[in-house]
């Protein structure tokens, strides 16, 4: 299990937000300046900044106090990190290479993963899931799958 | 108004959308149902599927899956002890100990008729006060949306859970990623950093997919080796007429308080069922037995819930202001089917909002028809392998988010924003206001830019109108209430346990 002080998160963020109201600023100043009596490009994004810098100084601050300070806990975190890659990967290949290739391959690792099944009942599954997702969404309800190197 | 809704009733059947009404509420039961689903997510992952269909279709579909997963919440309630959706979360109370009992067969059934009932009251309050409230909407001008949109903006606190801070911080975030792409007034691109896909903004829908499907899949592969809970054993399905009439009152009068709640911005089907359950508890005859399994206790949150989810959709449809995660999601899909929501809908589009109020009031009919023929059915679903869900949530996330633009980087938004959402929510930064600051940020800076062109510039606009005086009240009101709320929340911590964080 992976755990940390959920205080040291809130650090990590309330600094976040003040660099984001560093960054706005910077970057606004560029923005052109209005017309008369129009509110410039860069007006409701300041003051939406200020506003989030005092709420992220507010929630920095409090960070130090130990008493409010519970722990953030992830259970079997290297398979949700596993499981966040490979999705990553799955995401951003699934236009190139296709639907029907990818999908049976990235239903089979999650399931070994999550030691579903044995590998075989853990490959058909995945071989029946996709073919019946490809039946409901592009036969059924004509949605553009990718098609990747297969064409189809 | 009576003749519109009789086309309504006519275009309903006629455009088949009563189809997709059956569909929605069957699947929407089945979300429900399964822990971990919530109606919610099911609307999110939808809605890139209904993109190019018929209007009254598509919304038909949601509101099917709405009231659906509202209900189907209560089924896992009462079998299993966990609450399919949280706003079953008060339906355990009394329904997993009358299956205890060996009356989970009478459980399934209150909840049923209570949840069909009160959605009916909720969906009638809907279909005759709304076109009123969006009479007066209509006169709006600029400066009010402005104040519209604050106060939508101030009920953050409300959706915001454990920490008010932490909800106000992501509900500002929300508002300056809305700021990004082209700035609505003198059309300059914001902080796009020259990507393209940025010019008309980090899209919503996405976003929504990861906030909302993508993280619930991820908190699955975390808990994947938890055993599912044993499920209770269904009995004969049905009560008397004798406890009918016990629960008759509390089910008209929790449907009121449900529609209450969900019209007002902020709260959400989790609060209506724990305010008609202690409204229920409190006037009740035989209070001091409720947690022991009482029917009186399953049909007061049952039928509240339902009926808030029809009272949710009024603000959403006259004035474009979602009240909780739900509603927001209809209102993303809304704008993708290229209907503006607010009180011009009204006027532009009667057909289709009035094929929408035909929906509401039937669902409520297939919620009983399908809960009491289907109960055994959807008893069986519950034992589906959650592992399955989990990964096939991811797969429709994906190819979700996919099918809007056939891009990659829609997808990579869809996959990070759901991996930091199951991070943030585990450190108490609540989604749902980040959610409101992205669809009410633009809202209100378009308007302040007219409200200043039409004032040339002079703030005091706000001040002499009578309709923003309204607004500065309810604005007002809202945030001295959250204060003092927060401060009694601070005096006794251990009361703050359920929120709206996850409805």
């Amino acid at each position: 299990m992976f755990s940390f002080k959920i205080r040291w998160l809130d650090f990590f963020i309330g600094i976040l937000g003040i660099a984001l109201f560093a960054a706005v600023f910077i970057f606004s100043a560029s923005f052109p300046a209005p017309h008369q009596a129009q509110l410039g490009a860069a007006v409701f994004p300041r003051i939406v900044v200020i506003l989030l810098a005092v709420e992220s100084l507010y929630i920095a601050l409090k960070s130090f106090k130990k008493t409010a300070s519970g722990s953030l806990e992830i259970q079997n975190a290297s398979k949700v990190v596993l499981a966040f890659i490979t999705l990553l990967a799955y995401g951003l290949l699934l236009k190139k290479i296709g639907f029907v290739i990818l999908t049976p391959i990235f239903i089979t690792l999650l399931l070994m993963m999550m030691k579903f099944s044995r590998t075989l009942i853990n490959i058909i599954t995945a071989l029946v899931t996709t073919g019946a997702i490809y039946v409901v969404f592009k036969l059924l309800l004509s949605v553009p799958l990718p098609e990747g190197i297969l064409g189809f | 108004m009576i003749s519109y809704l009789f086309t309504g009733f006519g275009n309903l059947i006629q455009s088949g959308s009563i189809l997709a009404l059956f569909i929605g509420v069957f699947l929407g039961i089945v979300i429900g149902a399964l822990p971990g689903l919530t109606a919610t997510m099911g609307i999110a992952l939808l809605i890139p599927f209904t993109y190019g269909m018929d209007p009254a279709f598509a919304l038909s579909l949601m509101v099917g899956i709405f009231a659906g997963g509202i209900y189907g919440g209560s089924i896992s309630a009462i079998l299993l002890r966990t609450p399919g959706t949280p706003a079953a979360g008060a339906t355990v109370l009394d329904g997993y100990p009358l299956a205890q009992k060996g009356q989970a067969g009478k459980a399934l059934a209150v909840s049923t008729i209570a949840s069909a009932l009160g959605g009916l009251i909720g969906a009638l309050i809907l279909t005759f006060l709304a076109p009123q409230i969006a009479k007066i909407a209509v006169l709006f001008g600029p400066p009010e949306y402005v104040l519209l949109g604050v106060y939508g903006l101030s009920m953050i606190s409300y959706v915001a859970g454990k920490s008010m801070s932490k909800g106000i911080f992501m509900g500002l975030l929300g508002i300056l990623i809305s700021t990004i792409g082209i700035d609505p007034i003198s059309g300059f691109p914001r902080f796009t950093f020259g990507q393209l896909n940025l010019l008309n903004g980090l899209s919503l829908l996405p976003v929504l997919i990861g906030l909302f499907a993508a993280a619930q899949a991820f908190e699955g592969v975390e808990k994947f080796n938890e055993p599912q809970s044993p499920q209770a054993k269904i009995t004969r399905i049905g009560l008397s007429g004798k406890e009918f009439f016990r629960i008759l009152p509390h089910i008209v009068k929790s449907a009121f308080i449900g529609t209450f709640v969900g019209a007002v911005p902020g709260t959400g089907t989790d609060i209506a069922a724990f305010l008609s359950y202690g409204e229920a508890k409190r006037s009740s005859k035989n209070g001091s037995e409720f947690g022991t399994g009482v029917i009186e206790g399953v049909a007061a949150p049952e039928s509240g819930n339902n009926a808030c989810v029809n009272g949710a959709m009024i603000p959403m449809f006259t004035l474009g202001i979602p009240g909780e995660a739900a509603t927001a999601v209809m209102l993303g899909g809304l704008m993708l089917l290229g209907l503006q929501p607010g009180p011009l809908l009204f006027r532009d589009n009667p057909q289709v909002i009035y094929t929408v109020f035909a929906s509401t009031i039937t669902s409520n009919i297939l919620i009983l028809v399908l809960g009491l023929f289907g109960a055994r059915f959807f008893a069986k679903v519950l034992q589906l392998p959650a592992k399955l869900i989990t990964t096939l949530i991811f797969v429709l996330a994906i190819i979700g988010s996919y099918a809007m633009r056939n891009n990659a980087f829609d997808v990579s938004v869809t996959i990070i924003a759901g991996f930091v959402g199951f991070i943030l929510a585990k450190a108490d930064y609540p989604v749902p206001p980040l959610l409101l600051g992205l669809i009410l940020g633009p809202l209100v800076e378009a308007n302040l830019g007219r409200t200043v062109i039409i004032s040339e510039g002079n703030y005091s606009i706000f001040f002499t109108r009578p309709l923003c005086w309204l607004f500065w009240a309810l604005i007002l009101y809202t945030v001295i209430s959250n204060i003092s709320k927060s401060r009694k929340a601070s005096k006794q911590p251990s009361q703050e346990a359920h929120n709206g964080s996850k409805a």
